[in-house]
């Protein structure tokens, strides 16, 4: 499977994620995108690789593994920003911009986004 | 001694030449011969300085340095405390610049593989129809960037697009462009390691600045010549006064607004002003140092 392929896989799983209001097994997630005819042993691999990179969190039940998103698609949006805006804290950006302009409220509201996030 | 003396004259050599250009007033008119310049002249410093102390230290062996530092482990009894101390502090210089680069680079590809993961997770791609090949992340705070890597992605922030115009955005987005074609990370990327080195130096913190602020300079250029400067004069303006509206004092988050200012004046006043003659005699007295102090590191003597 090419990569941008299985980079469109991995949203969509995340999408079905965060719809969900409760965690969800492999088999609610491929049922629920039973129209793009994948594999389950797909959605299988697709979920195992976002909980290895740290944005699904996997937790047995039984025999099978349930899996919840880590953060809210809000939360990555407010992470990305901030190290858009580099308020992280780490004064070596990874990233090289054009211009960057936010109000101190601004800059308030995306920290607390994200701290939300931290300590749930 | 005339070795140590070789190494020492090649830093001052070089570390007059990074006055010159922090002082200069030139740079900013051709900001590509000045990016040259600075990478040319802070390889050279650090070569010297450590060369400097190893050919310090190792003189008593009255041989190369490199030949001399493969005799050190057998031979080291025969140098005194001062010498010693010399190579010990030279080695240490050395392999901490050498494994803090690479420490550096290390958190910085990690940060970007996470940065990419999460644009893969949240972003939306521009629609195609416009020509437009950026990243979409759906948030009111104005942000246009680049995150490098083998397939560079531009971003533009829902904010950023509400703000410029579409003749604005598309000098924005051609000027991110740039700076992924020409590679501008891996030209910030030493300098910034070498200030993570020395967070408190105030000296590296502005080196640091300076040379953000040319490569910017350089992405400014290519972008005007393909959009115009207006465009991204204007577009810029619209950001720094989006930064300082809000009624709150411009703190360090605002949009630093010098630098800013110096990339409109310098897109809405080209001055055309020729390469002072200096430069190329500038270059080549970098050149000579640097190549003093690297061939002194390998010549036998």
């Amino acid at each position: 499977m090419d990569v941008a392929k299985l980079g469109e896989l991995e949203r969509a799983v995340m999408e079905v994620l965060w719809a969900r209001a409760e965690p969800a097994t492999v088999r609610a997630v491929h049922e629920e995108l039973a129209d793009r005819g994948l594999a389950y042993t797909t959605v299988m691999t697709v979920l195992t690789r976002l909980a290895a990179k740290g944005v699904v969190r996997r937790k047995r039940s039984g025999r099978a593994w349930l899996y919840a998103p880590a953060a809210s698609r809000e939360e990555h949006v407010a992470e990305l920003m901030l190290e858009a805006l580099e308020m992280t804290g780490d004064r070596d950006s990874a990233l090289v911009r054009f211009a960057q302009s936010v109000t101190n409220d601004e800059a308030d509201a995306l920290r607390k986004a994200l701290e939300r996030g931290e300590s749930p | 001694m005339t070795l140590a003396v070789h190494h020492v004259a090649a830093g001052t050599a070089a570390v007059l030449v990074s006055l010159w250009l922090l002082r200069g007033r030139w740079t900013h008119s051709h900001p590509r011969a000045a990016l040259v310049l600075w990478q040319l002249s802070s390889l050279a410093l650090i070569v010297s300085v450590v060369g400097a102390l190893l050919s310090f230290g190792l003189e008593p062996f009255g041989r190369g340095l490199l030949p001399a530092l493969v005799d050190l482990p057998w031979r080291f009894q025969e140098l005194d405390l001062w010498h010693l101390g010399a190579v010990g502090l030279g080695l240490a210089v050395g392999g901490w610049l050498v494994v803090n680069q690479l420490l550096c680079l290390r958190s910085t590809a990690r940060a970007r593989a996470r940065h990419r993961l999460l644009l893969q997770l949240v972003a939306t791609q521009e629609s195609e129809e416009q020509g437009r090949d950026a990243l979409v992340v759906d948030h009111p705070v104005a942000v246009a960037y680049c995150l490098p890597g083998r397939t560079p992605h531009i971003v533009v922030s829902a904010g950023a697009r509400r703000l410029l115009t579409d003749d604005e955005l598309d000098a924005v987005l051609a000027h991110e462009r740039a700076h992924a074609r020409e590679r501008h990370h891996l030209v910030v990327a030493p300098f910034q390691a070498l200030r993570r080195l020395l967070p408190a130096s105030s000296l590296l913190t502005r080196v640091c600045s300076t040379i953000e602020l040319l490569v910017e300079m350089c992405a400014d250029d290519r972008a005007a010549r393909s959009r115009g400067r207006e465009p991204l004069a204007s577009a810029l303006e619209r950001f720094r006064a989006n930064g300082s509206g809000g009624g709150t004092p411009a703190g360090a988050l605002a949009v630093a607004d010098a630098p800013v200012s110096a990339r409109i004046r310098r897109l809405r006043n080209p001055d055309g002003g020729r390469l002072p003659l200096a430069w190329p005699l500038a270059c080549a007295v970098a050149v000579a140092a640097l190549a003093t102090s690297l061939s002194l590191f390998a010549v036998p003597l």
